[in-house]
């Protein structure tokens, strides 16, 4: 990170910080030497071609994979050595790209699923369904509720998830996230699939989440328009390289990214 | 059939019964509601009968009946059987399905051995265990106390699946039978409850050993062979995984359709298959085909309703699963 206005957006604190990551898979280097830093409330795109190593990032970011070389700090705590759900815990929440619900659960069962990390209640208390386990989960109902009224499921929350169309069910993974607390939201391909007016919906829906939540986000995306409208600053990968970033405009210019991505397709963005 | 002798044969079903219900809902704890497909669960159930028969036998005792034996015996079942889920949770934690089964597969036939070849477990010969009760109370009140005390042990195991799977708890059990990854980065601690299943699971196979050492006073590696286990796995299926009042019904009927086929039908041998080895034609009594009945029943269910005979039928009211 060369430009320090960019790497920490609003002089704060960043809420998650990678320095000088590798992963390699065998023989593949599926990500080298990638760096980010992600201050509150501010959103950064990742974009680059199909196979560029965007959701290895998201996996390493998350704790799902760990990284050959580097490190990474979420919410200033090193992950290196923490299980996904003690990086979950310190408030980094993902969506995924090819849609992961829990399939025979009701579409509120599945928000209050993300409640996990703030669950007090013990098991013995849950098992002798104690006044103080009810009054939790009362709690958490209601809070669930809230999330799906926010996202416009509320209707739905009886269903089963996998019920839900499309569109629906991205926007059940994203209440889902929410339910964990999170600093930070990873959303992978959060408008695939969606036409130009439901995008724009989400856009302005996630918008919003970042203020009401305070959360930061960090969004890849193959829908151009989607993301250079709402993003502070890009970042673009190619074959696991950090080939470009910076803000929306400047990345657009940019030659290497031109050549490598989007000089593909001539009406670039 | 004469008084004593009704009682003597109901009253023995009904109390096996309820002591299979508390094995197959502890199983559906681990194969339905976590997804950990375990062909296990006879190990467990055998690890509870022996550690309580051997508490019986071999606790110190005075002069006289050892009620302290038989008090701790239920206890010790269930310790030692929810001991060996964590002993088999913890490795098992890497291995998902046909992986898994085979290894809780494993498991069970090493205990086998080991008791097999134990002295003090009576080898492949089985112990006796004195029955307290029986001797206490003498026969036809022995057999009102084990019916309450088995059916018992089946109510009070399903009221704690109950209560656990509608916690959050039991979502994060159940969003790992849904989707492992997605569960962990939500903040579900797979170690923990993985082996929370297993241990927990274990430990009521363990109680339900014990209360099958005491009641039956005598136990032998027969009682927990391969058969048995996969009976249980057949019942939770059929019954629906994840769903509780289906096991009950799956296991009420599949127990009992042995029971009834040997009771009502005539004594008949039809030929099964030829075999020139042992003669040619191979026949069989009709009532020991309720194995291949129980296989055929398994392959409908799974191609017709793999969710499980009852498994969303709401009987007119609004749906179990997803209500309140």
């Amino acid at each position: 990170m060369d430009n320090p206005q960019l790497s920490n957006g609003h002089g704060r604190a960043p809420i998650l910080v990678a320095e000088h990551i590798d992963k390699r898979f065998g023989g593949l280097a599926a990500v080298t030497d990638f760096s980010v830093s992600v201050g509150p409330g501010e959103i950064v795109g990742l974009i680059g071609p199909n196979g560029a190593g965007k959701t290895t990032v998201f996996n390493l970011l998350t704790g799902a994979y760990k990284p050959d070389s580097g490190h990474i700090r979420a919410a200033g705590v090193d992950t290196l050595r923490l299980k996904p759900h003690r990086v979950t815990a310190l408030g980094v929440a993902r969506t995924f790209q090819n849609i992961r619900l829990f399939r025979d659960m009701s579409v509120l069962e599945n928000v209050m699923t993300g409640f996990q990390t703030q669950c007090k209640s013990s098991m013995l208390s849950a098992v002798l369904n104690s006044r103080s386990h009810r009054d939790e989960e009362a709690k958490i109902r209601n809070d669930a509720q809230e999330l799906l009224k926010l996202m416009g499921l509320a209707e739905r929350a009886e269903m089963v998830s996998t019920t839900l169309c499309y569109g629906e069910q991205r926007k059940l993974e994203i209440a889902r996230a929410l339910a964990t607390a999170p600093k930070i939201l990873l959303l992978d391909e959060p408008a695939a699939g969606m036409n130009d007016t439901e995008s724009e919906s989400l856009q302005r829906l996630l918008l919003d989440i970042r203020e009401k939540f305070n959360v930061s986000l960090l969004v890849i995306e193959h829908d151009m328009p989607f993301v250079m409208g709402m993003v502070q600053r890009l970042m673009v990968l190619d074959h696991g390289v950090t080939i470009a970033q910076g803000t929306p405009a400047e990345v657009r210019e940019n030659p290497k990214v031109i050549e490598a991505y989007l000089g593909k397709d001539n009406s670039a963005a | 059939m004469h008084f004593e002798q009704a009682v003597a044969f109901w009253g023995h079903h009904l109390i096996m019964v309820g002591i299979w219900l508390t094995l197959t809902l502890s199983l559906n704890l681990i194969n339905g509601y976590c997804g950990l497909f375990s062909l296990g669960h006879q190990g467990f159930w055998a690890a509870g009968a022996y550690a309580a028969a051997a508490t019986v036998i071999y606790l110190p005792h005075g002069d006289g009946p050892n009620w302290l034996g038989f008090v701790l015996s239920f206890g010790m079942g269930a310790l030692v059987a929810a001991l060996f889920g964590l002993l088999v949770g913890l490795p098992c934690l890497r291995l998902k399905g046909d992986y898994l089964a085979i290894a809780t597969l494993g498991f069970s036939e090493i205990l086998r051995n080991v008791v097999q070849n134990s002295r003090p477990l009576g080898l492949s010969l089985g112990l006796s265990v004195p029955n307290l009760i029986r001797n206490a109370v003498g026969k036809v009140p022995n057999y009102g106390i084990y019916l309450v005390a088995s059916w018992g042990l089946a109510a009070v195991t399903t009221l704690v699946l109950r209560n656990v799977v509608r916690s959050s708890h039991g979502r994060a059990i159940q969003a790992i039978r849904d989707d492992e990854r997605a569960a962990e980065l939500l903040g579900v601690n797979l170690t923990y409850y993985k082996v929370l299943v297993f241990t927990a699971g274990a430990g009521f196979a363990g109680l339900a050993g014990a209360l099958f050492a005491n009641y039956n006073s005598f136990v032998t590696l027969e009682d927990f062979n391969f058969n048995a286990g996969v009976l249980m796995v057949v019942m939770v299926v059929l019954g629906g995984m994840g769903d509780l009042l289906g096991t009950f019904l799956a296991t009420i009927t599949l127990y009992f359709i042995p029971v009834l086929l040997a009771l009502w039908l005539p004594a008949t041998r039809v030929p099964v298959f030829y075999d020139p080895t042992q003669g040619g034609v191979v026949y069989s009594e009709i009532k020991n085909l309720w194995q291949v009945l129980f296989s055929l029943l398994l392959i409908v269910v799974v191609l017709v309703r793999p969710q499980g005979v009852l498994k969303g039928v709401t009987f007119g009211l609004k749906a179990r699963q997803h209500s309140n």
